[in-house]
């Protein structure tokens, strides 16, 4: 019997074996059916034909694909393939270096958009919780949880107990996080456990700051103002899983499991100092170091060996001399994300961090910093102390060359109208204390004068903890930036630059929980 | 390069290498579809709308859930359904068992005879009887090809081949005697 009709009635007594008694006949049928089955010849043209038409349309089909883009924001408007694109072809290029193997095309991977909401879509503001609880405070500090403080009137109290107390008195003063009302006097600092109370500790000398703006606000025509909360990052990872799941990985069967996704991506370069990239899929970003088993500070090199030092001439401590010119720092940076098509079209122009200078001239960092800040509607984006947020780069001035980008991420927001605080009054109190975020634990008797510059309107990122999932939502609210411009001798936490105030209404009273007083100082 | 790398590098983007899965496939893929219509140039003319859809929609395709012909199959069987729907519209979609046979099928006359009157007995069935019988016995699918090309189970797929080749058996006798006059 041919085998081929052997296998076909041998499934067929498999489901049934009664059919055994009809062997004979089985065996004719399946043969007469075999029989009929029309002998097709191909015509060689039309094969040859269509096959020319296909590679046309290859063609075609790698040229087409155009992202979609909708927003608000004024620039990313006009980049429909920045980022995303940038980010896509990084992606690329990270697979082909490390695989060799696989020629990808750039997919869609990361991109940026902003989708109107209708107004106030998200959350009142004067109920989120714009800090991390007690414990998460607790655990990520090391220091003493404390009392818990109460919330939305919170800077009220603080003010009265300020403006009452004498010194060395014991005020009302919710030094931890979260929880309930404080309920009796005291002051926590330290101690561990909600609730509990300790003796408040001396001021130090430090007098009670007042921040003194003397010119006028800039006006604010419109009564609602857009609020940009950060899209809940989700990423069409179909392509890469189907190349993983082709791949045999011998040890599992990756096929086995349900609904996997991608989660992260580490690849690195071959070369010995080459970079590793990291790439987020759930939180929409790419960050890329030199890799750290080869790449070794010149200073660490001799670990503190004196004569090591002395020996080697490129590893001698930096001077000032060897510092480069911001121009300079920004060229490598600039060169490097040239090299590697990632654009800046929808960022500010980038900014040296040259803070250290202010604490040390003796020892000049390996790295220093540079920022590449975000616009949104053409106004700056700004954390909550109204420093610039933006994608992020290390550059070594001794080596010359990029030692980490971060941050590089998708601008993807859903936006909505809010009511704004347009009273003048109201701005300028709240500035007055310091602003939204500002903790004062001085003397109240003793009050010193900061005066601030004028405030440019920028939009400040605020979290929102209140949210049962793992991250916290993500806000860009705008808000007022004043600039330290002048500071009494007595301030030493010069980390201050600005005095923020946002302008949602609700937001102003509802500030970040006060930070132990300890780990103010 | 093998079948599985061009697979890869089709779904990673690299479309050029579509042109060697169309070389292995556009073989069997007509024949399915020649199957199904009987009629070379609408086999063609779907063949054709098969492959250039495969090529668009490559990056889509899954490899956990179906190998590449199943894939190519479940596409050239839903334009054939397509076709006839656009084309026959008082037809049934799936019974397009009547359109033109043998025209250019090179055999000779008792043969043809022959393949006439088997095809008389296949041309009885219901479609989706006929579509398993074709596909297990002529096509040489396996049950779970069948069952992923049909988007039927592979248990029913059997139980509807068993039971199709049981009533057929029981024609049987009709179709020998046919068999004996036509070779004598």
């Amino acid at each position: 019997m041919d085998k081929e009709i052997q296998k076909i009635i041998e499934d067929l007594y498999d489901m049934d074996p009664s059919l055994k008694k009809y062997e004979k006949e089985m065996e004719q049928l399946i043969k007469r059916l075999i029989e009929a089955k029309p002998d097709i010849k191909l015509n060689a043209e039309f094969v040859e034909n269509l096959k020319r038409q296909l590679i046309q349309r290859t063609k075609d089909v790698s040229e087409a694909d155009i992202p979609k883009f909708s927003g608000q924001f004024a620039v990313l408007r006009k980049l429909v393939y920045g980022l995303s694109g940038a980010l896509a072809m990084a992606l690329v290029i990270m697979v082909l270096i490390s695989s060799n193997l696989i020629p990808i095309k750039s997919h869609k991977v990361f991109e940026n958009y902003v989708t109107q909401k209708g107004d106030n879509a998200f959350v009142d503001f004067g109920n989120i919780q714009t800090s991390q609880d007690g414990q998460a405070l607790y655990n990520n500090s090391g220091v003493g949880g404390g009392a818990p403080a109460s919330e939305a009137n919170y800077m009220a109290k603080t003010e009265e107990a300020t403006v009452s107390a004498p010194m060395g008195d014991v005020a009302v003063r919710s030094m931890a996080v979260s929880g309930d009302t404080v309920s009796s006097p005291g002051v926590s600092e330290g101690s561990s456990g909600s609730g509990a109370i300790a003796p408040m500790p001396p001021y130090y000398g430090d007098p009670t700051y007042k921040y003194v703006y003397k010119g006028t606000l800039p006006e604010i025509t419109e009564d609602k103002m857009n609020v940009y909360k950060y899209s809940t990052y989700t990423t069409d990872d179909s392509s890469l899983m189907n190349v993983l799941a082709s791949f045999d990985f011998n040890l599992l069967n990756l096929k086995s499991f349900e609904g996997l996704k991608l989660d992260y991506i580490n690849l690195s370069e071959k070369a010995d100092d080459g970079y590793a990239i990291t790439i987020d899929f759930n939180g929409g970003t790419i960050s890329m170091n030199k890799r750290m088993e080869y790449w070794v500070l010149a200073t660490e090199k001799c670990a503190g060996d004196a004569k090591c030092i002395s020996n080697a001439g490129d590893v001698k401590p930096l001077t000032l001399a060897d510092v480069p010119s911001d121009e300079e720092i920004i060229k490598i940076s600039d060169s490097f994300f040239e090299k590697h098509g990632i654009k800046t079209d929808i960022y500010g122009k980038p900014v040296v961090n040259n803070e250290w200078k202010k604490y040390s001239q003796d020892f000049i960092p390996d790295t220093l910093s540079i920022i590449y800040p975000l616009m949104m509607d053409g106004k700056n984006a700004v954390d909550e102390n109204g420093n610039p947020v933006g994608i992020g780069v290390n550059v070594n001035i001794r080596e010359k060359e990029v030692a980490s980008v971060w941050e590089l991420r998708a601008q993807r927001y859903d936006s909505s109208l809010y009511e704004v605080e347009k009273s003048n009054e109201a701005i300028l109190k709240l500035a007055e204390n310091g602003g939204w975020n500002s903790f004062q634990y001085g003397d109240p008797n003793n009050i010193a004068e900061v005066e601030l510059g004028e405030p440019t309107l920028s939009y400040m990122k605020i979290y929102d903890y209140s949210g049962n999932s793992f991250r916290a939502d993500e806000y860009f609210v705008p808000a007022y930036i004043f600039p330290i411009v002048k500071r009494p001798d007595s301030m030493v936490d010069t980390w201050k630059q600005n005095v923020v105030v946002p302008i949602v209404k609700g937001l102003e009273n509802n500030p970040p929980q006060a930070v132990p007083y300890g780990m103010m100082r | 390069m093998s079948e599985q790398t061009a697979i890869i590098q089709c779904i990673s983007g690299n479309v050029s290498e579509f042109a060697k899965l169309y070389e292995a496939y556009v073989q069997p893929v007509y024949r399915f579809i020649y199957y199904k219509t009987h009629h070379r140039e609408t086999a063609e003319d779907i063949t054709s709308a098969t492959f250039m859809k495969a090529l668009e929609k490559i990056q889509t395709f899954n490899p956990n859930k179906a190998s590449f012909k199943t894939w190519l199959y479940q596409i050239a069987r839903n334009n054939v359904i397509d076709h006839y729907r656009s084309h026959k519209e008082s037809m049934d979609i799936e019974d397009v068992w009547d359109i033109n046979t043998g025209e250019n099928i090179e055999t000779d006359t008792d043969t043809k005879m022959k393949l006439d009157s088997v095809r008389e007995y296949l041309k009885k069935l219901k479609p989706e009887q006929r579509e398993i019988v074709v596909l297990r016995v002529w096509d040489g699918r396996s049950f779970q090809e069948i069952a992923e090309i049909t988007g039927k189970t592979e248990a029913s797929c059997k139980m509807m081949f068993k039971r199709t080749v049981d009533k057929l058996r029981g024609d049987m006798a009709v179709l020998a005697l046919l068999i004996y006059f036509i070779n004598n």
